[in-house]
């Protein structure tokens, strides 16, 4: 990236509005102090990182003339393949806002801050505060203040120039690296427990496998069934009721299979057998507990019928000596009740008796009427004659209950011959549906028992054939396995060396799972110390330069060697700065103390030179030196400008000069001698409220420079 | 003469000073134009910027004694193919280089003669510190371009640390396996891994 033009207005000095073309590999800026030279210069400072270290108060880049009371930069700057951006950053005092423009996109804003910063130096996007790591990387690799020309060398501390290193390098993209290798170690460490656990899987697998196959291998090996031995058993089955559907050979893979089957239906026949003898016992047992006894049913009804007349007559007898016992008890009844009435009256009679009858006044026998009356008093009825007529009607319901008790013997008698009978027809009607069920007929006028008999001798011998050819299928299915075992031993075998192979292979994948594992903790482990190791290697690829730089200027005759030294130091990295001189082997870390403050300002340059040219993802290639030659004596002047015509050539270099004089040496010695060149003197004078006087020049060519080694 | 403390003659040096500047795109001049100098040898050398004449002294004595009258020439050989007013004609300088040694007690003087600007920038070098054709180099260093160094390459931070990881005992190969998978987000390890896979592969 190289700056082509800046227009600044209501900018420290410049109250105004004023444009630079800048577009040229030199660009000296020329006046007097005071004239907008270090304006000129933060200002493109300002445009591209917001702010000014040195500078306390965001405010103080106002200019106290601006009209609007805004500061605006516009910085041009052009990429090494040709894109071009348009920085442009306004302040009102308080807070300054960017715009930029690349092509048709145009930013604002923090999305304009991340877009410069992405363009600028896209290293410092890993920094914690991005936009003063860019700030401090332009102070120590771009621009060099003044005011702060020996600061990194004098005034801050071996931590902060450390610090400041690794910022201008980029450490940060190793941290960044690191947190990488970090998330991808865990996902890695999280698929290789798995794979571990596979193979655990697979160890134990083998492990079952080999157990088999030692089995198998200590198994007596056994002949397979002939293919005769094997027609036979299916045949026999066959008339058993198994299908033979299944035997296809004993050879068949399915040999054993098929002989399983058919034992199983040998076993569900066998079963049914079984259960089939056990029904015709039933039924033979049932045959036999059937009643035995006849009856005729119609005498035992005429029985019923005659006890049935006989209790009807007895019941009629009873009804007729209830009556006649009831006639004999009123007739009874009225007797007593007449000799009551007599008795009554005789006892009235017998107190009221006199000489005459008080009545009809007619005499009587006194005595003989009062023995009568007494008579009458105490006399009693005589029933004898009327209960000797009386009928006997306990008798006569004796009699009765003799006859319903009859009754019933013989309606008792009928109902069991009936319920007999009955418990007779529902047994032979069972017996007769279990032989229907299992197809048995019972000849006409054949005892079923005969027909049940055999029945179950012929279901004992089905049993004892099923029985029989189990045995053999046993035998057969003993013969297959152990023939089948052979095969299996082989096919084991084979198992086991496929999974011994495949066991080998995971634990070989996993050996290198784990070692790419532990390579990376070793990267991680190592790059926790990699940023005193990026410096201390950044230090050593610059050194060679700082020395070339340093010796190309040559400010001191003894001390012609500097270095800048990394070192750790209670956990944390400090960079020193040293003097040495070969010669005589002094060195010094103090360097401040041996060289002068011209000498220390050529060391000081010498540091951001070699800064500014070693490290090449710096934001802009651009160097840009503020009155570097102030307090130079002449042997320091002329080698400081013997470097920076050196430069030219890898950098767009800005340099300002209060000195008239030196301004004159720095045009001649830092003139083009090529058409690629151009040299541009900015000269600012005049300072009014509206800023200073701007005029720009190109310097000339030297269109002939090689006359003395030509002619 | 020659001393003990150093390898070079006055030849051997010239020749030394000859094959730096001419390799660092100098010209020569014809080595009448300085045919009659106070130098045991002399050359100049012109590019697009500078002047410079190589002086070379047998002795100290010589060089202290002669390189004024040296300077005079060369400013006069400058002079004639140079206006005042041309930048160019202040561009020159002059290397004065002896194999001898300075004696302690001329050493101010060398200083001196090495702060003098007036008319050219004078470079010094004697026996003391001329012990290696790299001295020569350093010597002339000041007039030298800018080399195409290591330093200059455009490299990212992540380019250097391979070296570094290896001297704490990591794979240099697989860092940058990794840190190229890094770059283009691409699943470190696995691809670490495939590398180590790999060239385990090929090993016998």
């Amino acid at each position: 990236m190289k700056i082509t033009a800046v227009e600044v207005s209501g900018f420290r000095a410049f109250s105004g509005s004023t444009r630079f073309d800048l577009d040229g590999d030199i660009v000296l800026v020329v006046g007097v102090n005071g004239q907008g030279k270090t304006s000129l210069f933060d200002a493109i400072h300002w445009a591209f990182t917001g702010e000014i270290s040195r500078l306390n108060q965001p405010s103080s880049v106002v200019s106290l003339y601006s009209d609007s009371g805004e500061a605006r930069v516009e910085a041009t700057v052009v990429s090494d393949d040709g894109r071009t951006l348009v920085v442009t950053r306004h302040s009102d005092g308080q807070a300054s806002n960017l715009l930029l423009r690349e092509g048709g996109n145009v930013f604002r804003g923090e999305d304009a801050e991340s877009e410069l910063l992405r363009s600028l130096w896209p290293e410092g996007l890993a920094a914690n505060d991005s936009r003063a790591a860019l700030r401090s990387a332009l102070e120590r690799g771009v621009y060099l203040q003044q005011d702060v020309l020996t600061d990194f060398l004098t005034a801050d501390t071996d931590q902060e120039r450390f610090n400041s290193i690794g910022e201008l390098i980029g450490t940060g993209r190793a941290t960044e690296l690191q947190a990488a290798l970090e998330r991808s170690r865990t996902a890695w460490s999280r698929v290789t427990n798995q794979r571990k656990s596979e193979v655990a899987e697979t160890e134990e697998r083998l492990n079952r496998l080999e157990v088999q196959l030692g089995e198998l291998l200590a198994a007596e090996p056994r002949v397979a069934p002939s293919s005769d031995e094997w027609g036979a058993w299916w045949t026999q089955v066959g008339q058993l009721g198994v299908s033979e559907a299944r035997a296809s050979g004993v050879s068949a893979p399915d040999a054993q299979r098929a002989v399983d089957t058919a034992m199983a239906e040998l076993r569900a026949i066998r079963l049914s057998r079984e259960r089939r003898g056990e029904r015709l016992r039933d039924s033979a047992a049932a045959l036999r507990e059937l009643p035995s006894t006849t009856f005729n049913l119609d005498e035992l009804r005429a029985a019923v019928e005659a006890a049935d007349e006989a209790l009807l007559a007895a019941q009629q007898a009873l009804a007729e000596a209830e009556d006649e016992a009831a006639e004999s008890r009123r007739r009874q009844l009225a007797v007593r009740s007449e000799r009551e009435e007599l008795r009554v009256l005789a006892e009235v009679a017998l107190r009221h008796l006199g000489e005459r009858c008080p009545v009809c006044e007619q005499a009587y026998d006194r005595e003989e009427t009062s023995a009568r009356l007494n008579d009458l008093l105490g006399g009693t009825v005589d029933s004898s004659d009327e209960q000797a007529t009386r009928p006997d009607v306990a008798d006569v319901a004796s009699h009765v209950e003799a006859m319903e008790r009859a009754a019933a013997a013989a309606a008792a008698s009928v109902q069991g011959a009936l319920r007999e009978e009955r418990v007779r027809t529902d047994g032979r009607a069972r017996i007769r549906a279990t032989l229907a069920e299992f197809a048995i007929d019972v000849p006409q006028g054949g005892d079923p028992a005969v027909t049940i008999e055999s029945a179950l001798e012929e279901n004992a011998r089905d049993i004892e054939r099923l029985s029989a050819a189990t045995v053999r299928g046993e035998a057969l299915a003993l013969s297959l396995a152990g023939a089948g075992q052979l095969a299996r031993r082989l096919e084991v075998e084979e198992e086991v060396r496929q999974v011994a192979q495949n066991l080998a292979a995971a634990r070989e994948d996993l050996e290198a799972r784990q070692a790419t594992g532990e390579l990376a903790s070793s990267m991680i482990e190592s790059l926790r110390d990699a940023s005193s190791d990026l410096v201390e290697s950044e230090l050593d690829r610059l050194e060679p330069l700082l020395q070339r730089i340093y010796a190309t200027a040559d400010p001191h005759p003894e001390f012609r060697d500097v270095r800048l030294l990394s070192r750790m130091s209670r956990g944390r990295g400090r960079v020193l700065a040293e003097v040495n001189d070969p010669l005589h082997d002094h060195r010094s870390d103090a360097p401040s103390a041996y060289l002068s403050s011209s000498q220390m300002n050529v060391f000081a340059v010498s540091v951001f030179l070699a800064l500014n040219l070693g490290i090449p993802t710096l934001p802009l290639r651009v160097a840009i030196l503020d009155d570097p030659l102030q307090s130079l004596d002449d042997l320091n002047l002329l080698g400081l400008i013997d470097l920076l015509k050196r430069i030219r050539e890898r950098r767009q270099l800005m340099v300002s000069t209060h000195d008239s004089r030196f301004a004159s040496l720095l045009e001649r010695k830092l003139r083009p001698v090529a058409d690629s060149q151009r040299t541009i003197v900015v000269e600012l004078s005049g300072w009014s409220s509206e800023g200073p006087l701007a005029t720009q020049r190109d310097v000339t060519r030297d269109r002939a420079p090689i006359r003395i080694a030509a002619a | 003469m020659t001393t003990s403390s150093t390898p070079f003659t006055v030849t051997s040096l010239v020749a030394a000073a000859a094959d730096v500047l001419e390799g660092a795109g100098f010209d020569a001049a014809q080595q009448s134009a300085t045919g009659t100098w106070r130098a045991t040898a002399a050359r100049v050398y012109e590019d697009a910027y500078s002047i410079v004449c190589v002086a070379v002294y047998e002795t100290w004595a010589e060089l202290s004694s002669g390189w004024t009258e040296d300077q005079a020439n060369l400013v006069a050989l400058i002079s004639q193919h140079f206006a005042r007013t041309e930048a160019k004609a202040w561009d020159g300088y002059l290397v004065l280089l002896t194999p001898s040694v300075v004696p302690a007690t001329e050493r101010l003087t060398s200083i001196n003669i090495q702060r003098n600007t007036l008319h050219l920038r004078k470079l010094f070098a004697d026996g003391e510190e001329l012990r290696s054709l790299s001295a020569v180099r350093r010597a002339l260093l000041p007039l030298l371009p800018l080399e195409e160094h290591d330093a200059l390459e455009p490299r990212s931070v992540l380019d250097t640390l391979p070296p570094l990881l290896a001297d704490r005992g990591v794979d240099e190969e697989a860092a940058h396996v990794a840190i190229a998978a890094f770059r283009d987000q691409r699943p470190i390890l696995a691809e670490v891994h495939e590398f180590l896979t790999g060239r385990r592969g090929h090993q016998p």
